[in-house]
């Protein structure tokens, strides 16, 4: 258990306790959805998987939660990416690189 | 020219590598290998977005070299497992509510994306993926790149790309909740 995280809400896990086993042996646990929720990404689903996964998403409020999470995951990562702070190349390693340049630009047409 | 464009390629290979020595050697081997082949740079595309191109050779290249390390094989997979094993009790029903504390993340699209703290902790989390991970992750979900490429970028194979993926993923999505439940 994560110390840090309270566990879900009553109502999640009285009807996951009559829920969970049959939805496990289906292949359609929170788990399995969040597994095939996050391979969607990567790959298309087959068709069984598709089916699963729908029929949980159908069930279940709290993953439909983490399905809205992580579809806005990606473009928010993209931005917070973008606008991390972009160090400077070091002025020495500037300078190396620009003698190794032009000790090889003697031989052939040179993008000076 | 080529000089310009040296400190945008060393920020592109930096934010990805995140290792200044191995950065600056790859930004060098890139433009060294841009100088030699200049007459085949048609001038279509920006000259940035060609030497982009080299520069991903140059780190494809290195981690093919250096692949050997089994840098990803056997931590990850221990550490994934306990990750979701904290995460799903015997039945594979949460043990947390994933969406506590998530609701920046919930609001609209547009709501979000104006929220400078929620992009902070997702930079922080990000930074937080080991480095060959970073590499693979930063491939695939920034660049966008197909996952055979983003494998190939990271010297990882393409069915452990997959998995590695699905865990950072998990992990990222998890320190954001610890982050912003906090």
């Amino acid at each position: 258990m994560n110390p840090k995280l309270p566990p879900p809400r009553a109502s999640y896990r009285a009807s996951h306790r009559l829920l969970g086993p049959p939805f496990q042996w289906l292949g359609m646990s929170c788990r399995h959805f969040t597994e095939l929720t996050l391979a969607a990404m990567d790959r298309p689903l087959t068709r069984g998987e598709k089916v699963r996964r729908g029929f949980h998403f159908a069930a279940c409020s709290v993953c439909r939660g983490f399905d809205r999470q992580m579809k806005a995951l990606g473009p928010l990562m993209r931005a917070a990416f973008a606008e991390r702070p972009q160090p400077s190349p070091d002025p020495d390693f500037l300078g190396r690189l620009h003698r190794e340049l032009s000790s090889i630009s003697d031989s052939g047409t040179s993008p000076t | 020219m080529l000089m310009e464009q040296a400190p945008a390629l060393y920020g592109f290979a930096y934010a990805r590598l995140r290792d200044h020595h191995l950065a600056q050697d790859l930004v060098q081997d890139a433009l060294v290998a841009a100088w030699k082949s200049w007459s085949h740079y048609q001038g279509g595309s920006p000259l940035l977005t060609w030497l982009t191109g080299i520069l991903r050779h140059k780190i494809l290249d290195h981690h093919r070299v250096s692949s050997r390390r089994p840098a990803l094989s056997s931590p990850p997979e221990k550490e994934g497992h306990a990750l979701e094993d904290d995460l799903f009790d015997a039945c594979g029903s949460w043990k947390i509510d994933p969406n506590h504390g998530m609701s920046p993340l919930l609001q609209s699209p547009a709501k979000a994306a104006q929220n400078a703290d929620l992009r902070k902790w997702i930079a922080h989390c990000m930074d937080k993926l080991p480095p060959r991970l970073h590499l693979l992750f930063t491939a695939r979900e920034v660049d966008e790149l197909p996952v055979p490429e983003a494998a190939k970028l990271a010297g990882v194979t393409e069915g452990s790309a997959a998995v590695l993926l699905t865990r950072a993923r998990q992990a990222l999505r998890l320190c954001l909740q610890e982050s912003l439940a906090r």
